[in-house]
């Protein structure tokens, strides 16, 4: 694994969230019945123990010079530097897309949509230069994508008796 | 002994015992999908038992558990999917071996270990269930709170790459444990209003979250590196159950049993502890800790054996008190009501064949776990050789269906993708999600005992030590910290 | 013109409920359970199931939605469409949910077509010689200054409310520790940590009938059919009754043509014998109640343990 500069970031980004959590449980009671432990003390306890932890951990990774260093490039990368990111976000975005399509559109219709544009996200994304979509395979992954769903859709509604979200249409 | 007869009359019915296969293969199915947890797939079989005599309904029931547990550990060691807390373990090391082309070793291996866990767990609950009862009894809230200290302690076992990080882990997973309604005053903490955390953060979908959606999201990434392949680049080796393989591990597979059958007696809380605790202490027995987590059999046959024995120390406490220690048992437990039957030690005296019967098909349940697995590992193989952007795809369309499943609540969907987006850098920056998943496991059971505890003592601390099985859990806690951090030391100097 | 129009649309609206009725049921019905799969309230309606789709003449969709202790899936049926096609099940836990105040539906929202069982709350103690019944119970407790601890089975549920009712009702110093279920408090109070617990019988029979708790009171109008031998409050001279129980409810504004196909197909239900061989195997009794009666004990029933709820939350 590569130290980059956003093993520093990543751990600011935590350190804000314990603080975030810290500065919450301030709000919590903090008085307990019978000699107990309040609602308010593990809460405090941990998110204080996770800063100091992180400023521990930072201080070390300072030390050893991991921390900032900076990262270390592929030469041997034949695809472009943004090309996994941009598909790594894509994958997260497609993810939230289906979540919030899954009650409106019903199952069948958003996950075969899902698996449409995840799969030809992910194949745009990896095509070396030059390469032409071809009208056959994006069919046939339109149609993998069909049949998947409903597949699925039946195991589980019919087969295992779980109640997924329909439009009410023809049963799905 | 009569009774005993008269039960082995009762399973050596070829429609009974046919029913037992049914319910392993339906359960071993269920298992492997994620999201469908054992407990759903008895509930979904118990209105067939209602027509049934109780040992052919209760046969049919345990087959279901036994083989939904064996089942979640395929989605572990294929795709890395937990399907449940106790198959995490499994994942620390058969995936990372199935990701190096091994995975019918991992499987071969993953199948001889749930087989012989299995098995143990059924001598020692037809063996010992009264006695083993009684000591899960002596387990007040003093005891819960030293032995989840105890669970808390394997975060340093856990967290090879640093330690400092791994703790940062494990307080992550014990600060998201504390969101919902505080156990014993009935505070909301951390929960904005939102119905759905009212209960706290449900434990599913951090799983599949943490382990599956990180995990695929880091081979998103992988997928567009120099060595970009459609297949995984190793061969496929052959897959088998590895009997010989996995009894040289001998040593292994009888501590992991004894600790899995006896921790899983423990209601509540041994479930999901027991495999991490057979792997940490595989691992310090072992002469080389340092090749755990990278696809060493040993961690495997640890996690694995105790994993399914566990199934049989849950029924102890299940039948022999009445208390059910997790959802399994629960809907068990409720299928063998409406039997009739009332669990309890009446069931020991007043109904003697029918219990001699439940374990005798549990035996059963296990030859056809083993059996149904044998046939099904050339299956489940095939997995692997789905192109692997069509196999991201379907690996995310299942964890967004299992984990939508548990609750038909949309909100945990999303939950899941907050932590697969955590659990993908906590892992890119070395901080590991395994120490996430014992925090969020333990730290329940750690605070609302300690403040039981406390409440009972009156505010009183010594009845930590005071209590004898309590004192001993500390003490071995803090011996088994040292000997760790002892063992780091050793491993990064020989290292450098 | 404008008020022609009105009755005529009144008229119309009155014809199509009317029609609704009367082929009602058409579709699925959608049984909204706010427990997950294998709780005691998911056994009774799947135990239900059967026999209510035989007398309704259509197919019943059991959907666990278990999320935030039943107030996930209590609000879900609060939001539906009152026609019929969506029912819960009412337990004291809708009550408890308003008390606590962490919803937003009152016990108002809901219009309730059947009570099917009860369940009465118990007292049970672990085995102590000095704690044989009610009376040598309070009186040690009274001779040994020192409180009774009794496990519940979780933070503000009714069996948390009533061991304080309890407490108040028999003038004794009853400490409540929380558990996380209800089988947990049971081994907490085997294993003598706690002093004894307050739960449905379901939960302590099979201690009972193992000889490790004894039953000191029970909360029902009459005797628990599990616990035959365990007296009611009631006779025992406390003014105090107060029963778990599970039934039937739509959201408010069910059309009452179809209530009363309802009650009809509950009243056909609760006779099948596999059904009250069920409910006699998880410790219930059968104790239906419909119309203004129903309305009369969920009045009663919730009042106490919405009070109770609201103090808890201080």
């Amino acid at each position: 694994m590569v130290k980059t500069r956003s093993d520093a970031l990543f751990h600011l980004v935590l350190l804000a969230l314990a603080g975030w959590f810290l500065q919450e449980a301030w709000n919590l009671p903090a008085n307990a019945a019978g000699g107990s432990l309040s609602p308010a003390f593990f809460p405090r306890a941990i998110s204080s123990a996770i800063a100091i932890l992180l400023l521990i951990s930072m201080v070390r990774g300072l030390i050893a010079g991991t921390l900032l260093a900076s990262d270390a490039s592929d030469d041997a990368a034949t695809t472009p530097g943004w090309v996994p990111v941009v598909g790594w976000c894509g994958v997260a975005l497609l993810l939230v897309l289906y979540a919030t399509l899954l009650e409106p559109l019903g199952y069948v219709i958003s996950t075969a949509l899902f698996l449409f544009l995840c799969v030809a996200m992910v194949s745009v994304l990896s095509r070396q230069t030059g390469e032409r979509i071809a009208i056959g395979r994006v069919l046939m992954l339109a149609l993998f994508s069909a049949v998947v769903s409903v597949a699925i859709f039946l195991i589980f509604s019919v087969g295992f008796e779980i109640v997924l979200p329909t439009i009410g249409v023809m049963g799905v | 002994m009569g009774d005993y007869v008269e039960a082995l009359g009762l399973v050596f019915q070829w429609h009974v015992l046919l029913v037992i296969g049914g319910g392993t293969l339906l359960g071993l199915i269920m298992g492997a999908l994620p999201g469908l947890t054992a407990a759903m797939a008895i509930a979904l079989l118990l209105p067939l038992t209602f027509g049934m005599p109780p040992v052919m309904g209760m046969g049919m029931l345990l087959g279901t558990l036994c083989g939904a547990i064996a089942g979640g550990s395929v989605s572990a060691t294929l795709l890395n999917i937990p399907g449940t807390p106790s198959s995490v373990a499994t994942t620390l090391d058969a995936f990372p071996m199935a990701r190096r082309g091994e995975a019918g070793r991992a499987l071969g291996i993953c199948i001889v270990s749930s087989f012989i866990g299995g098995i143990f767990s059924a001598v020692v609950l037809s063996l010992l269930a009264p006695p083993i009862a009684d000591f899960a009894l002596r387990f007040g809230p003093a005891e819960y709170f030293a032995l989840s200290v105890f669970g808390l302690v394997i975060i340093a076992s856990v967290s090879s790459k640093s330690l400092i990080k791994g703790l940062v882990a494990g307080l992550i997973g014990l600060l998201i444990a504390t969101v919902g309604t505080d156990p014993v005053a009935g505070v909301q903490r951390y929960t904005f209003h939102n119905l759905s955390l009212l209960t706290g953060v449900n434990l599913l979908p951090a799983l599949i979250g943490l382990f599956a959606v990180s995990q695929v999201l880091k081979d998103v990434v992988d997928y567009f590196g120099p060595e970009r392949t459609e297949h995984s680049k190793n061969k496929m080796d052959h897959a088998s159950p590895r009997w010989l393989e996995t009894l040289s591990y001998w040593k292994v597979l009888a501590s992991s049993s004894v600790i899995g059958t006896v921790v899983g007696a423990i209601p509540g809380a041994g479930g999901s502890i027991g495999s991490f605790l057979s792997y940490d202490q595989a691992k310090k027995m072992s002469k080389t800790p340092e090749k755990f987590g990278t696809g060493h059999p040993e961690g495997i046959v640890a996690s694995e054996s105790s994993n399914n024995a566990l199934v049989g120390g849950a029924l102890i406490p299940m039948l022999t008190l009445g208390i059910p220690g997790e959802a399994a048992t629960a809907v068990l437990m409720g299928g063998l009501m409406i039997q009739g039957i009332s669990p309890g030690p009446t069931l020991f005296t007043d109904n003697g064949s029918i219990i001699y019967g439940i374990f005798i098909a549990f035996f059963v349940a296990n030859i056809f776990m083993l059996l149904i697995q044998w046939f099904g590992i050339q299956i489940f193989v095939k997995v692997l050789q789905v192109p692997r952007k069509l196999l991201m795809a379907l690996i995310l369309m299942f964890c967004v269906i299992g984990v939508y499943a548990v609750d038909a609540d949309i909100f945990n969907v999303y939950l899941m993708l907050g932590f697969g987006v955590l659990g993908y850098f906590l892992n890119r920056y070395d901080f590991g999600t395994a120490p996430v998943i014992l925090g969020l496991i333990l730290g329940p059971i750690a605070e609302s005992n300690i403040r039981r505890a406390l409440m009972l003592s009156s505010g009183d601390w010594s009845v930590l030590v005071t209590r004898p099985i309590s004192l001993v859990f500390l003490l071995v806690s803090a011996a088994f910290l040292f000997f760790t951090l002892w063992q780091n030391r050793r491993q990064t100097t020989s290292h450098s | 013109m404008k008020r022609l129009l009105s009755v005529f649309g009144a008229a119309t609206m009155l014809a199509s409920s009317m029609a609704m009725a009367a082929d009602y049921p058409s579709k699925n019905i959608e049984f909204i359970v706010p427990w997950s799969a294998g709780g005691g309230a998911d056994n009774v309606v799947r135990a239900l199931q059967p026999s209510l789709e035989k007398a309704l003449g259509a197919t019943i969709v059991v959907r666990n939605l278990s999320g935030g202790g039943g107030a996930v899936g209590f609000s879900r049926a609060v939001a539906s469409k009152p026609d019929g096609y969506t029912v819960t099940i009412p337990t004291n836990a809708t009550f408890t949910l308003e008390g606590l105040g962490n919803v937003a539906f009152t016990r108002d929202d809901f219009d309730y077509i059947a009570r099917v069982l009860v369940e009465p709350y118990v007292l049970a103690v672990r085995k102590n010689d000095a704690w044989q019944d009610l009376d040598s119970l309070s009186s040690d407790l009274k001779s040994s200054d020192k409180p009774l601890r009794i496990g519940a089975s979780g933070v503000g549920s009714s069996t948390h409310i009533v061991s304080l009712m309890l407490g108040e009702a028999l003038g004794l110093n009853i400490e409540v520790i929380p558990f996380d279920s209800g089988s947990a408090a049971v081994s907490a109070a085997m294993g003598g940590h706690i002093d004894g617990v307050v739960l449905n019988p379901s939960e302590v029979i099979s201690a009972i009938n193992g000889d490790r708790l004894t039953s000191i009171v029970t909360t029902g109008e009459e005797r628990s059919s599990a616990l035959p031998d365990t007296p009611t409050m009631e006779e025992s001279g406390h003014d105090f009754e107060l029963s778990q129980w599970r039934g039937i409810a739509a959201p408010k504004g069910l059309d009452p043509a179809i209530e009363a196909k309802w009650v009809e197909a509950v009243k056909q239900a609760v006779e099948d014998p596999q059904f009250q061989k069920a409910a006699r195997s998880m410790g219930s009794d059968i104790s239906p109640l419909y119309g203004d009666e129903l309305d009369q004990f969920v009045e009663r029933t919730s009042k106490p343990l919405i009070e109770e709820a609201k103090a808890i939350r201080q």
